[in-house]
C-alpha cells in the first residue's frame, strides 16, 4: 500500500486517517531545538468536509488515499443517482446525494464538473464556476420597489432559486456564479 | 525558464545580511573573542535521537557532515584556545518548514569561566545589538517549569503522562511511541514555546536534565541542567550550556543516545573518540552558546520565514 512519509507532506497531498480519505490544507515542521520533531497538519475529511487539526512525529508515514480529481461531463439525474461521464473513454460514473450534495442546484446536462474520485467512487462534485441556466419562473419585478435592491427571486430550470435584477423575465438565459451562487448576467440565448 | 535561478534576497537584503555578520565580528572583536574556522566533514557525529545528519564518503570511507562545530571547537578549548567563536555552515537532514533549512548558519561560541548566567546576559546583549531592539525590558528569566505552568498548565518534571496527554490530545497526536520527553517536547513546541519573547527575549532555564546530552547537570538538583534557551516572538533563537567536563558522563550519555536510537530504529552513530580524549585531556570550565543565524537575521528583516531570508534556501539549490 503507498504511503508518505511526513518528509512528504505539503498541501494538497491526499492521506488516510481512521479510514477516511482526507486532504492536507496545510503542513508545519516544528521542532524545538533539543528535541523531537512534529508535523502540525490541517486536513480536510473529504467526505464531510470537516476541517481538523492533526500532530505527527516526524519520521511517520501515513497511508496515501487513492483520490483523483477529473474532469467528467454530467449526463443525467436518475432520481437517486447522478451519472457522469469521462470524455475520453466514454466510462460512466454514479454519484450518490452525499458526493453531489449542494451541487445538485447548478448541475446541468452536458456541463463538465470537477469529481473527486475515491478508490474510483465520486466522492465529491464541483460544478463549473459559471453556468449558464433557464429561468422558469419569475413574478414580474415590481416597478418603483427598491425595499428588495431591485432584485427579485427567480427559480431555474435545475430548481435552484437565485435573486435576479428586476428586468430578468421567464425563459431568459443567465449566467450565475456557483461558487457565490449569484446571478453575473443574462446570456443571449 | 524558471525564476528560481534567482536569489532569494535582493541586493539590500544582501548588504543587510553583511553588515549583520559584520556586527557579529565587531561584538566579539571587542570582546577578545577569537574566530575560529572547524571542519564540516568528520567521521564521527552527534549521536543525539533527534538530530540526523547528512552522510557522505571520501576515498569510500564513510563520513558525516557535522550538525554544529561543537565538538571540534571543545578540541580547540581542550587544546588552550581560550574564547573562540565560528561562524558554521551546518547541516540536518529531515528538517525543512518554515524555520528550518536542511542547511544553516549556526553563530557558535564558548567562554571559558563563564557561569550559565553570564552567558545568557552576553547572548541577550549581542542579540539585541543585531536586531536592533528596543524593548520595554532586556529580557526575563523564566525557568522552564513555569513557563510550562504558565502557557500548558502542568508542572513538566511532575506531571502524570495522562495530565501530558490530555493536552497533546488537543493537537490530535497519538502518543503511543513518545517517551516522556517528546511528550514534553510536543506540548512545548506547540503550546508553550510559541507564547514566549512577546514583549522581550525570554531566556528560559532549568531544563530537565534528561534533555541534554551535552550539558553540565546542577549540581544541587540532579533532576535539572545548566541550559538556556532565548526566545523572541515565539522563536527559538538561542541555546547555551555550562558545557560537561567529565569525559566518562560524556562517553555515558552518548552510549544512551546510541542505544535510544537503537530502541527506535535508527541508525546507530560512531562516538567521536577525538572529543572524549580532549576531555580526558581537559576541558576548560567554560559555558558555550548557538545562535541560529539565519532566524536572526529573519527577525531583523521581519521575515516570517527562513525561506526568505537567506540568498538560496534549499528549494532553490
Amino acid at each position: 500500500m503507498a504511503s508518505y512519509g511526513t518528509n512528504e507532506f505539503r498541501g494538497g497531498l491526499k492521506i488516510m486517517l481512521d479510514g477516511d480519505p482526507y486532504t492536507i490544507i496545510e503542513n508545519e515542521f516544528v521542532k524545538p531545538g533539543k528535541g523531537q520533531a512534529f508535523n502540525r497538519v490541517r486536513v480536510r475529511n473529504l467526505k464531510t468536509g470537516r476541517v481538523i487539526d492533526k500532530t505527527f512525529k516526524s519520521g511517520e508515514s501515513v497511508e496515501a488515499a487513492d483520490v483523483m480529481e477529473t474532469d467528467m461531463q454530467y449526463l443525467y439525474y436518475d432520481g437517486e443517482l447522478w451519472h457522469f461521464m469521462m470524455p475520453d473513454t466514454f466510462e460512466q460514473y454514479a454519484a450518490d446525494q452525499q458526493a453531489v450534495g449542494e451541487s445538485a442546484k447548478w448541475l446541468k446536462e452536458q456541463d463538465v464538473c470537477l469529481v473527486t474520485l475515491w478508490n474510483n467512487n465520486p466522492l465529491d462534485v464541483t460544478p463549473p464556476n459559471f453556468v449558464t441556466l433557464k429561468v422558469i419562473k419569475s413574478d414580474p419585478g415590481l416597478k418603483g420597489d427598491t425595499s428588495s435592491g431591485g432584485t427579485k427571486p427567480a427559480t431555474l430550470e435545475t430548481g435552484a432559486i437565485v435573486r435576479v435584477p428586476l428586468f430578468v423575465g421567464e425563459d431568459e438565459l443567465i449566467k450565475i456564479d456557483t461558487r457565490t451562487g449569484e446571478y453575473v448576467s443574462r446570456v443571449k440565448g | 525558464m524558471s525564476a528560481n535561478w534567482h536569489p532569494a534576497l535582493d541586493k539590500e537584503s544582501l548588504q543587510a545580511r553583511a553588515r549583520l555578520f559584520s556586527a557579529v565580528r565587531e561584538f566579539f572583536k571587542s570582546r577578545k573573542v577569537m574566530e575560529v574556522d572547524t571542519p564540516v566533514l568528520s567521521r564521527f557525529a552527534s549521536c543525539d535521537p533527534n538530530l540526523h545528519s547528512l552522510q557522505s564518503s571520501i576515498a569510500k570511507q564513510h563520513v558525516f557532515l557535522h550538525t554544529s562545530p561543537e565538538f571540534f571547537m571543545k578540541r580547540l578549548l581542550a587544546a588552550g584556545s581560550g574564547d573562540i567563536y565560528s561562524i558554521a555552515r551546518v547541516f540536518r537532514d529531515d528538517e525543512q518548514g518554515k524555520l528550518h533549512n536542511p542547511e544553516f548558519l549556526l553563530l557558535e561560541w564558548y567562554r571559558v569561566n563563564f557561569d550559565l548566567e553570564s552567558m545568557a546576559r552576553e547572548t541577550v546583549e549581542l542579540l539585541g545589538q543585531l536586531l536592533g531592539l528596543s524593548l520595554d525590558q532586556d529580557f526575563r528569566l523564566r525557568t522552564y517549569s513555569d513557563v510550562f505552568k504558565e502557557h500548558a498548565g502542568i508542572d513538566p518534571l511532575n506531571a502524570s503522562r495522562k495530565e501530558m496527554e490530555q493536552i497533546t490530545g488537543e493537537i490530535g497526536l497519538d502518543t503511543t511511541t513518545l517517551d516522556r520527553d517528546g511528550l514534553l517536547d510536543a506540548i512545548a513546541s506547540m503550546k508553550v514555546f510559541p507564547q514566549l519573547g512577546k514583549n522581550c527575549l525570554d531566556v528560559v532555564t532549568e531544563y530537565p536534565a534528561s534533555q541534554v546530552s551535552l550539558a553540565e547537570i546542577d549540581s544541587a538538583n540532579d533532576a535539572i541542567a545548566k541550559r538556556f534557551e532565548v526566545f523572541l516572538h515565539g522563536i527559538e533563537l538561542a541555546n547555551g550550556f555550562r558545557e560537561l567536563q567529565d569525559a566518562d558522563e560524556q562517553a555515558t550519555r552518548f552510549e544512551a543516545d546510541n542505544e535510544k536510537r537503537r530502541k527506535a530504529g535508527k541508525a546507530v552513530m560512531p562516538i567521536d573518540q577525538f572529543l572524549i580524549d580532549a576531555l580526558v585531556e581537559g576541558l576548560p570550565a567554560c559555558a558555550g552558546v548557538a545562535v541560529g543565524l539565519d532566524r536572526v537575521f529573519m527577525l531583523a528583516q521581519g521575515n516570517s520565514s527562513v525561506e526568505n531570508a537567506m540568498p538560496f534556501p534549499f528549494k532553490r539549490c
